[in-house]
Formats: C-alpha cells, structure tokens, sequence
C-alpha cells in the first residue's frame, strides 16, 4: 500500500490535483443528482394532489 | 437611412452636451486612473515608459465601460426606444447610431487626451504618435462592442458590473493589438501590421455587433 | 403544441440513455484511475508527474468542447426557437466552467514540479483563463434577467458572439505572446506521448465526456421540471 501511494518526490502536486478533481466532479455530481431527484419527488407530488382536488 | 442616423447623432450629441459631457467625466476618470499609476509604481521614467502603453490602453477601457451602463438604459427608461422601435429606421441603424455617437462623446475625447498621458508616463515622442493612432483606431471597437453589452444589460436594473463581466473578455484582443502596436514603436519595430490588425477589429465590431445588439435590446422592449 | 410534446419525449429518450451513461462513466473512471494512478509506468523524463496529464488534459479539452456544445444550443434556440435548446445550453455552463477551473487547476500543479512555476502567462494558459471568464459572464447574465425566456435568448446572443470571439482571443493571445518571448522555462509539447499513456487517457477521455452527458441530462430534467412546477404554480393563482 505504502508503494502504491507514494509518488516520489512530487508526490504532494499529484495527489492534490488528483484529490481536489474529483473532490469537486463528485460534488458536482451529487448536487446534480440530488436536484433532479428533489424536483422529480415534487412534481410528482404536484401532479397527486392535483388529481386529487379534481376528484 | 441618412436622416435617421443624423437626426440620432445630434439627439445624442445635445444629450452628452446637456448632461454635463459624459465624454468630459470620461476623459477626467481616464487622466485620474492614469495618474495613480506612477503613484502606486513609483516615478522612475524607465518603469513608467516601458508600462505606459498598457496602462493608459487598460484605462480606456475602463472609461468606456463605466460610460456604457446608460448607454441603452436610460433611453430604454424614458421611452425613446420604444419610439425609435416604432419609427420606420431598422433597429440595427439606430444602435450603429447611438454606438457612433457614444464614440464621438466618449472615445474620440480619451484619443484625444492620450498624448498628454503618454508625456505623462515619460514615454518618447514616437510612442506616443503611435499610441494615439492606435487608440484612435482601436476605441470605435469599444464602443461598439460595449453597446452590445449595453444592450444585453438593458433589462438589468444594476447592470453596471455585469456589463464589465460581460464586454472586458471581449475587449482582450483590442487591448492587445492596442498595446502591441505601441509595443512594438518603442522597441524600433514597425507598428503598421498591429494597427492594421486593431483596424480590423474594428471594422469587424462595427459591422457585426449592431445586428446582437439590436437582438438584445429587442428583448429588452417585447 | 410541440412545446409540451417535445419535453415528455425528450423525459423518455433521457431515461433510456442514463443508466447506460452513468455506467460507462463509472466503469470508465474506476479503470482510467486504476490505469493512470497504478497501472502505467512513470514517464522517463516527467517521472511520476505525468499522471497528472491523465487528469488535466481531458479537463482542458471538455473546457472547449462543453462550450462549443453549449454555443451550439445557443445557436439552435436562437433560430429554430426550440425550447430544449437552451434548457441544454444553461444546464451545461457550470459543468464546462468546472472542467475549465479544473484545466487551470491542474495544469498549475502540473507546472511547478516540471517548469518551476504555478503559473506562466503563456497563450494556452492564458486562453483557458479567458474562457473560464466568458463562462462567468454566460452565467451571470442568465441570473439577472428575471424572464426566463428572455433570460434564455440574451445569454444564447452572448454565447454566439462568444464563440466568434474565442478564435480570435486565441489568435490575438499567441501574438501576444510571441512578441513578449518570456524568459520561460515552459515549453509545451515537448516529450511525445508514449504508447503507455494512451491507454489512461483514451479511458478517462471517456469517462468526461460520459460524466458530462450524465449531468447534463439530469440537469436538464431538473430545469424542465422546475419550469413545469413554475407553470403549474401560476396557473393555481390564475385559476383562483
């Protein structure tokens, strides 16, 4: 493991833009996701109640 | 067609005449800006020359700027546009109208102030020759490409810092060629290709940017 | 009619292509970081540096590519009016401008151990800058304009005149640049690119783009949605 993450000399410029990259593509991603899950919940409720108030 | 554009130039030059000369206000930020300079740098004349160009380039682009947020606003406001929308002259001819006038008020009194600057920042006689001829090649590009921004923004009620987000990544190649045609009269190079290039930019802004412009601040009316 | 019509196909053809975007990118990422954090060698002359290419160069290149995709919406929501258009074109801008932030991120970190500096005003760099800008000013404009459709048409004339604009930033900042001759260390382009390396940047070239397609399209549903929301909204108030 240890030889696996150590990168030589430069090891620090490595990780750090590996780290902060898909620290922020996954941040990005799950804010995506989580706002189209949160919009597909409301509509949907939307959509029963209306149904609903014309019952 | 010629009617239209000079009934709207002198609507615009009267205006810039009543309001106290917007190009008056533009050229004194223009001189103040340029004057901090050698007091946040330091006064020796090696380091003012060899920066001169650029600073005095960089601070007509902030003095068109800040004149552009009234540009369309304020016509948008008091109804004028409404009326010009109305009249029978294309939208596209009163914008090319309003940019041109915008350049006479504001541009051409920078061009004109720029060979005192450039004695201010120490640079040499040819220099600044070829400084006023590039700003006065260059500027008719900041005006019309601003307008475009004055038109995007019109809808904006505080749009003046969207503006300079908006137009000052446009306004990059000007300010190169602006630049590097100074650049190059210093270091006893031949300064026509540069401005030839700026001339370029300008005829291309002139003659494209009245047609997005129009686009724009037809939204701005619907 | 084809406004209400177009959405609910579009709300199909999504659901048909996500499962299968979302699963090429994350098979793509985990065997692009396997490939380019274990599996490839350390480059002769970069040493272990070079991994950091497998990152930078597919952030650079999808920094573009998402603009173009995103002047291209523009273009047909300015002339065919079609209202997914610029749905897409607003949904893709914070993505391009992350993978542009990430470009110049990483290319910083990838410049100090190989040329001695975080930053080199050279023209490539210099580009990526601007274009990180003309995305801030693309999203900005679509925040303050209230009316959404005309928010829509403004940002998409932004857009296009971006888009003309970006060849000759690029034109005007290597003149630039070739007359102020840095006294650089930086030299692009310099060692060729080993039969090794490509396998770690063909994978996560793919994976980007599939990254991109799945958040574009989620993020489109979440802004279709949201206008639907809008419009039921106002028709409650209307009919009350």
């Amino acid at each position: 493991m240890n030889e696996l993450l150590n990168m030589g000399e430069h090891q620090t410029f490595i990780w750090l833009s590996y780290g902060i990259t898909f620290l922020v593509i996954v941040a990005l991603g799950i804010a995506s996701w989580r706002r189209h899950v949160r919009l597909k919940t409301l509509i949907a409720n939307l959509k029963a109640k209306k149904k609903e108030e014309q019952k | 067609m010629i009617s239209a554009l000079k009934t709207i130039l002198s609507y615009e030059l009267k205006l810039a005449w009543r309001q106290g000369s917007t190009g008056g206000m533009a050229v004194a930020f223009f001189l103040v800006t340029v004057a901090l300079f050698p007091l946040g740098v330091g006064p020796e004349a090696k380091t003012l020359a060899s920066i001169g160009g650029g600073v005095i380039w960089v601070a007509a682009l902030l003095a068109a700027l800040l004149s552009l947020e009234r540009l369309i606003h304020s016509d948008l406001e008091d109804g004028f546009l409404d009326q010009l929308a109305l009249s029978p002259w294309p939208l596209e001819l009163v914008i090319f109208a309003k940019a041109l006038g915008h350049w006479l008020v504001t541009g051409l009194p920078l061009v004109l102030a720029t060979p005192l600057l450039g004695v201010m920042m120490q640079m040499q006689a040819h220099s600044i020759e070829v400084m006023f001829y590039s700003m006065l090649v260059g500027t008719p590009a900041l005006s019309f490409i601003g307008s475009l921004g004055s038109g995007l923004t019109a809808m904006v009620k505080k749009g003046g810092l969207l503006i300079a987000l908006l137009i000052l990544p446009l306004y990059i190649p000007t300010l190169i060629f602006g630049v590097s045609a100074i650049d190059a009269a210093s270091f006893n190079g031949d300064p026509v290709p540069h401005l030839m290039i700026l001339a370029a930019l300008s005829i291309g802004a002139v003659a494209l940017t009245p047609f997005a412009s129009a686009a724009a601040i037809r939204l701005a009316l619907e | 009619m084809h406004k209400y019509a177009n959405p609910a196909r579009f709300n199909r053809l999504a659901n048909a292509i996500l499962p299968w975007s979302f699963g090429v990118m994350a098979i793509a990422f985990a065997y692009g970081l396997y490939q380019a954090l274990v599996a490839s060698p350390p480059d002769y002359q970069q040493g272990e540096t070079v991994r950091i290419m497998y990152i930078h160069v597919p952030s650079a290149w999808m920094s573009l590519a998402v603009y173009m995709v995103l002047a291209s919406a523009s273009f047909v929501s300015l002339v065919w009016r079609h209202p997914l258009a610029d749905i897409a074109a607003k949904a893709s801008a914070p993505v391009g401008a992350t993978f542009t932030a990430l470009a110049l991120f990483t290319g910083s970190l990838w410049g100090k151990p190989m040329w001695g500096t975080y930053w080199e005003w050279d023209a490539r760099m210099t580009s990526v800058l601007i274009l990180l800008f003309l995305y801030f000013g693309y999203m900005a404009l679509w925040r303050s304009i209230d009316d959404q459709q005309k928010a829509a048409k403004a940002a998409a004339i932004l857009a296009i005149v971006g888009v003309i604009n970006v060849p000759i930033i690029k034109f005007s900042v290597e003149w630039w640049n070739t007359i102020h001759q840095p006294a650089s260390v930086m030299r692009m382009g310099g060692p060729t690119i080993d039969g090794s390396m490509l396998i770690p940047l063909f994978t996560m070239f793919i994976a980007f783009h599939a990254y991109f397609i799945t958040l574009l399209l989620w993020r489109m549903k979440a802004e279709l949605n949201e206008r639907k929301i809008q419009i039921m909204k106002e028709n409650e108030v209307l009919g009350q």
